[in-house]
Order: C-alpha cells, then sequence, then structure tokens
C-alpha cells in the first residue's frame, strides 16, 4: 500500500511537468524565438523563429536544447521556455491530429485567440490609443548591450558560455 | 517503534496524495465537462473526447498561453498609458530596460512572449505596475527611494516576479464562477478559430475586454493577494542575489516607503492601496535573509556612475 502511494506520488508530481527529449518536436511559444550560437543568453543570436515553428530537439544541455527548425533546418541553441508541446499551444485539432494540407504556420495562426485582429476591434470599441504600447515594445535591448553592462559593472552570470 | 513510524508516514501521505489527485484535476475532469456543457460549449465538442480533454487541459491549466496574457497585457498597458503620462526621458528608459532586462534573465521566466519591457511614468504618485505581456512600469515617485543601481534592481525585481510567477495571468483565471464561463467562452473562441469556422471577432473582444478588466483591477484597484505579493518579493530576493546584486536594497526600498508613508499620513493611493503594509513585508524579507552572507558581485563605482548618469535626477 505504502509503496503504491510512493509510486502514485511520483507519478502525479512528476506528471504534469513539461520535460523535453532528445527527437521531440516542440513548437516555438514566443512571438519570436531566437536561435543562438550557444547555451547562452549572451550568446550571438543567429536566426529568429516564428510563433508556431516545429524544432527538433538534437541535444539537451540543461535549461538549453540544440535544436534544428523543421521550415529552414537551420540549427542553434534555444532555451527550453521558448518552447512548448504543439498540444499545449492548441496547434492540434479537436481529433488530435494537425489539420492536412495547411502548414503548421496557418495553423498556429488560427490557433492564437487573441490576435491582431481581436486587437484591433477593441482598439477600436475602447478608442484606446496603442501607439505608446508600440513605442514601449520597441525597447527591446540588443545582447551585446545587455553584456556589456554586464561586463561594465564586473559581473558574471553562470551561463554556457558566450561562443 | 517501527510501526508507529509507518503509520504516521502514510497519514501524511494520504492527504499528501489527495491534495496532488486535486490539484492535477484528476478527480474534477467530469464535473468541469458538466460545467462546461451548462456554459455553452457545443455539444459536438463535449461530447467528443479529444475535444473533452482539450476543455479540460483548457480549464486545468492554471494559467493562459503566452499570447494570451501578451494581448491581455497590452491592452492593460494601453489602459495604464492613457492615465498617465510617459516620463520623457530617453537615457532613463534605456538605463531601466537594460537593467530590467538583465535582472529578468535570472529569473525563472527569461523568456516571455515579447520580452519584458519598462518605462516610466511621470508622476510623484508611488507605484509599480507589471502587466501579464511584460510591460513594466514604474512611477518616478517609486524611483526616488532608490538611491542606487541595487535599489532600483530591488524595485524592477520585484516586478519581474509578478511576471514571473504570472500573478497577472491568474487574476484573470481567478474570478472563479464568473471566470469558468470567461474559460469557457474563450474555449468556444479559440475552438471556433482552429477549425473551419469563420473567427466570431465580438466573442474574442468580449473575453479580451473581462480579461484587461481582471488585469486592470488588480494593478489599479484591489492590489494583487498579500501572499502574491510575498512571492513576488521572494523571487526579487533570488533574482538580486543571483546577479550578485544586495537582495537588502529591497527592505532599504521598503523602509523609505515607510517613512513616505508616515509623511503623506498614510494616503491610501497607487502604492499604498495595491501593495500590504510595509512593515509586514520587511520582517519576511528580513526573516529569509537571516542566513545571507552580505557578499556582493556588483563594482559599486561603475554602477552608481551608470545610475547616477542615467536616474540622478529623477
Amino acid at each position: 500500500m505504502r509503496k503504491l502511494i510512493a509510486v502514485l506520488t511520483v507519478f502525479l508530481v512528476l506528471s504534469p511537468i513539461f520535460a523535453f527529449d532528445v527527437g521531440d518536436e516542440p513548437a516555438v511559444s514566443v512571438r519570436e524565438g531566437e536561435l543562438r550560437s550557444a547555451p547562452g543568453f549572451l550568446a550571438r543570436v543567429t536566426i529568429r523563429v516564428d510563433y508556431g515553428e516545429s524544432v527538433k530537439i538534437l541535444e539537451i544541455r540543461g535549461d538549453w536544447l540544440r535544436v534544428r527548425t523543421a521550415d529552414s533546418g537551420d540549427e542553434g541553441w534555444l532555451h527550453s521556455t521558448v518552447v512548448a508541446g504543439k498540444e499545449e499551444l492548441r496547434l492540434e485539432r479537436a481529433d488530435g491530429t494537425t489539420a492536412s494540407g495547411v502548414t503548421s504556420r496557418e495553423i498556429a495562426l488560427a490557433g492564437r485567440g487573441f490576435n491582431e485582429q481581436v486587437e484591433a476591434q477593441y482598439k477600436n470599441d475602447k478608442g484606446l490609443d496603442f501607439t505608446l504600447v508600440d513605442e514601449m515594445e520597441e525597447y527591446g535591448r540588443p545582447v551585446e548591450e545587455l553584456a556589456a553592462f554586464f561586463a561594465d559593472a564586473g559581473m558574471t552570470v553562470e551561463d554556457g558560455g558566450t561562443e | 517503534m517501527n510501526k508507529k513510524r509507518t503509520s504516521r508516514s502514510v497519514r501524511f501521505m494520504i492527504p499528501l496524495v489527495l491534495a496532488i489527485l486535486l490539484l492535477t484535476g484528476v478527480t474534477s475532469c467530469r464535473m468541469l465537462v458538466e460545467e462546461f456543457r451548462a456554459f455553452g460549449i457545443g455539444d459536438r465538442f463535449v461530447e467528443s473526447h479529444d475535444a473533452s480533454r482539450m476543455a479540460i487541459q483548457a480549464i486545468e491549466a492554471d494559467t493562459l498561453p503566452e499570447d494570451d496574457e501578451y494581448f491581455a497585457g497590452r491592452a492593460a498597458a494601453a489602459r495604464i498609458l492613457d492615465m498617465y503620462d510617459v516620463y520623457d526621458d530617453e537615457e532613463a528608459n534605456r538605463y531601466i530596460n537594460i537593467l530590467g532586462q538583465t535582472l529578468a534573465l535570472a529569473s525563472t521566466r527569461p523568456v516571455i512572449y515579447a520580452g519584458y519591457r519598462f518605462l516610466i511614468l511621470d508622476t510623484d504618485e508611488i507605484n509599480g505596475l507589471a502587466t501579464p505581456g511584460g510591460h513594466i512600469f514604474v512611477t518616478r515617485g517609486l524611483l526616488r527611494l532608490a538611491e542606487n543601481e541595487h535599489e532600483v534592481a530591488a524595485i524592477l525585481a520585484h516586478e519581474i516576479s509578478h511576471i514571473e510567477n504570472r500573478h497577472g495571468a491568474k487574476a484573470i483565471m481567478e474570478t472563479k464562477g464568473r471566470n469558468l464561463a470567461l474559460r469557457a467562452e474563450a474555449l468556444n473562441y479559440r475552438l471556433a478559430a482552429v477549425g473551419a469556422e469563420s473567427t466570431i471577432l465580438g466573442r474574442g473582444v468580449a473575453v479580451l475586454e473581462e480579461r484587461v478588466q481582471s488585469v486592470t483591477n488588480a494593478l489599479l484597484g484591489d492590489g494583487y493577494s498579500v501572499e502574491a505579493e510575498k512571492e513576488a518579493d521572494l523571487g526579487a530576493i533570488q533574482i538580486l542575489m543571483t546577479l550578485g546584486y544586495d537582495p537588502r536594497a529591497l527592505t532599504t526600498v521598503l523602509n523609505r516607503l515607510k517613512d513616505s508613508e508616515k509623511l503623506a499620513g498614510r494616503v491610501k493611493e497607487g502604492f499604498h492601496k495595491t501593495h500590504p503594509k510595509p512593515e509586514r513585508r520587511i520582517r519576511e524579507i528580513e526573516r529569509r535573509l537571516e542566513n545571507y552572507p552580505g557578499i556582493t558581485q556588483v563594482d559599486d563605482a561603475a554602477a552608481n556612475r551608470r545610475y547616477q548618469a542615467a536616474l540622478g535626477g529623477i
């Protein structure tokens, strides 16, 4: 009995946590996933991968995944929080298959519940101005700048190296 | 002796297992599908096994997909920027973005849908606001409570931690009964969008509007729960220590906040209205930092130079 409870507990505790394996093909869950030359946030960004695009996991090192993109075949490192199972992204149809004859990107766009179209309508209904929000979102700082900021105050970060 | 130990551990395990069962929603799937039906999820979806699975997934996940968080956050940000003026200082805004985005890398959610963005609001009011979309607003009044980079970092790390802990998304999901109806609506909208049917724009807008309302209520009205604030304080400490900033800077800022409250005669507005009493938060943080060795990694002279250049005149 005790053993059963223990096994059950371990199973239930572990099951909701989504862990990836080599060979898995999750999809990018952020607007633009940044593929890097090395497993670290301060590494050079080699290519950007759109939301919903499939990647194949080739190697796992800590929180970092070396992947190959389905569309372009590019390889590089993605942080594991940047991808999710396709089911999680609602990229699958209700019957568990992905719709045939359409690209993963089309499905991704359709599956996005709240998109620019909804926002445009909301903006219109409310008479709200998003200009300042758009300007605010332009404040993304490039990796080189963050790295320089670190170095300036003698800070180091435990990362997989910069290249 | 042995027997006693066994029974005690079983007694301990049973509630644990029950709690886990409850948390993972195993016991409540069927009930939820029924409730979903009551709220108008189309029968063809409820009746198909896979659709039920989707419905359960959507409701079981105690949070929203990242893009949903982002769009709700964007609209909340638009509402906030409708109420406040932006502090028009390129250097200051750039600085808090570099510092903030660096701090975010040390959080448990280093990457979010459209990244973390920071903006200073031009008001004496003391307030910090974080939308689930990664938009973080700090007022000049709040930044004036800081006197060096460690302290600004503490302020930003607290707001980042609200996002890392998904407090905004939880506010959306927490309006219980009405919330279930909302989730059903959201799911209906998604199913329509994924399927061949045309997008039901109006329904999407209605859901978005409710969500924005939940977020802005939490940010500008009642504030997050005392528990959420504590969680954000502890998350902030973790972020600061990971990067080598002094986590005690958070209590320094809170002590100044306490003094400003005294001066203002406890006017309940802005930060004072949405955050629990600083005294309580300070006690909790100090308890957590009891064994903190006091070693920081940051070159204070360099950090102070850039802080003064960007925020010296705030």
